[in-house]
């Protein structure tokens, strides 16, 4: 900083203007500013310190299916374990009865962080009890 | 203790709430179009730790320093701009906080990474907009709208850079930079940098501070100018993109040639930025 506000011949002017004084309220919400910079501060580098590289883990699980007007709509959720994020992750269901394959969906999640989860869901003409219904991740892209 | 003292202390307190909300408001402002930019909530998940908590500790100097020339309280010593720059913090904090809440963009789904790094990457500009809030909101404090006139040259190179700041933050993480530069050939290029001097120097030398700062009466000419602001300021210009897009992570895989094009194309919203700081950070003064 090049001038220090202090040296100004400031108090000569406005000799008793209220607001100059500092009230409790402002020391105590510059103190929380002050803390929360500080724990954040904390949390990333104990983050960036215990950081691993490694590829995105990714499990599909079935949240419950609702039979529609359009179609039986399979709600899932694609939960990433890994340490990295994954873009643009494409899950793939398929219906099967016995090895044979009835139905196919795909659903494509935009953006799974770290240790996030995230919901989507497919449409499939079949009631997904009548068979097995499998999902899995099939592609990503890094962000 | 008497009544007289109780009462002006109640007016001191009633007097900083009232700041306090100037701040929100103008951290709204200035947070708004950078909290509905798509590529902000994801970044703060996958930007590299080390960086999120550098552009946090990068923050808290630059407010300070804009907390001495402007801020929403009135200051006197670097303390009192200490305790402005982190009132400000909290306030960008809480107010990014609230807002990606509202918008259903954090929510208990989310790991803590995902939800921490949204919020800091908000609260960067968000604290931003609370200081200025009160340039250009509230009413100038005497000391800081003299300060603010007389600021020095650094004080004018803080506002050139935070006007920077200001106008390409919100466009650093978008594709649209990459498509742009991977669009533009060399001549476009060097076109582009020397249309943003140029424009700098219309804007610096027209438009601001020949109306306030009277720089012709200081016997301040136009060639100087040009050296002292319109270049060094889009120097300054180049460097601030140049380290949000590192700190963003967007020039990692770019060879130096394609990494100074994409530096080039933000340094042009960010020279016009610079040149209007005076009007966008310093105030009506």
């Amino acid at each position: 900083m090049a001038e220090k506000p202090m040296q100004e011949p400031e108090a000569d002017e406005k000799p008793d203007q209220p607001s100059r004084e500092v009230g409790r309220i402002e020391w105590i919400v510059g103190a929380a500013g002050a803390l929360i910079t500080i724990a954040v501060l904390a949390t990333l580098i104990h983050e960036a310190l215990t950081y691993k590289e490694g590829a995105p883990v990714l499990v599909s699980r079935v949240i419950g299916v609702t039979p529609t007007e359009g179609g039986f709509v399979v709600r899932f959720e694609t939960e990433n374990r890994g340490p990295s994020t994954a873009a643009e992750v494409v899950v793939s269901a398929t219906l099967k009865d016995g090895e044979r394959v009835v139905e196919q969906a795909e659903a494509t999640l935009d953006y799974i962080a770290r240790q996030s989860s995230r919901d989507a869901g497919i449409v499939l003409r079949r009631d997904p009890a009548s068979g097995t219904l499998e999902l899995a991740a099939t592609s990503y892209r890094a962000p | 203790m008497t009544t007289v003292t109780q009462q002006r202390r109640r007016e001191i307190e009633r007097g900083f709430i009232v700041s306090l909300g100037r701040a929100a408001g103008g951290s709204i402002v200035f947070v708004l179009p950078v909290l509905m930019t798509m590529e902000m909530w994801t970044l703060g998940a996958s930007m590299d730790r080390w960086r999120l908590a550098l552009l946090l500790a990068a923050v808290v100097p630059l407010l300070v320093g804009l907390s001495h020339y402007i801020g929403f309280e009135e200051t006197e010593t670097v303390v009192d701009d200490i305790r402005d720059a982190f009132v400000a913090i909290l306030v960008g904090f809480v107010t990014s906080t609230f807002i990606l809440t509202l918008f259903g963009l954090i929510g208990p789904t989310r790991s803590l990474d995902e939800i921490l790094g949204a919020i800091v990457i908000q609260t960067a500009p968000a604290s931003f907009g609370a200081v200025i809030a009160q340039g250009q909101l509230g009413q100038s404090d005497e000391g800081d709208k003299r300060r603010n006139r007389e600021a020095d040259y650094f004080g004018d190179l803080l506002f050139l850079a935070s006007g920077a700041v200001f106008l390409s933050f919100n466009i650093a993480p978008t594709e649209e930079v990459d498509l742009i530069s991977a669009s533009m050939t060399p001549y476009h290029t060097v076109a582009l940098a020397l249309l943003s001097i140029a424009s700098m120097h219309v804007i610096v030398y027209g438009v601001e501070f020949s109306g306030q700062n009277a720089l012709m009466r200081d016997g301040r000419g136009f060639w100087s100018v040009f050296l002292r602001y319109s270049l060094v300021g889009y120097a300054i210009a180049l460097l601030v993109c140049a380290a949000m897009l590192w700190l963003l992570g967007r020039i990692d895989d770019l060879g130096p040639e394609a990494a100074l094009r994409l530096i080039v194309v933000l340094g042009f919203p960010a020279a016009i930025g610079a040149a209007f700081a005076r009007l966008i950070v310093g105030g009506q003064s």
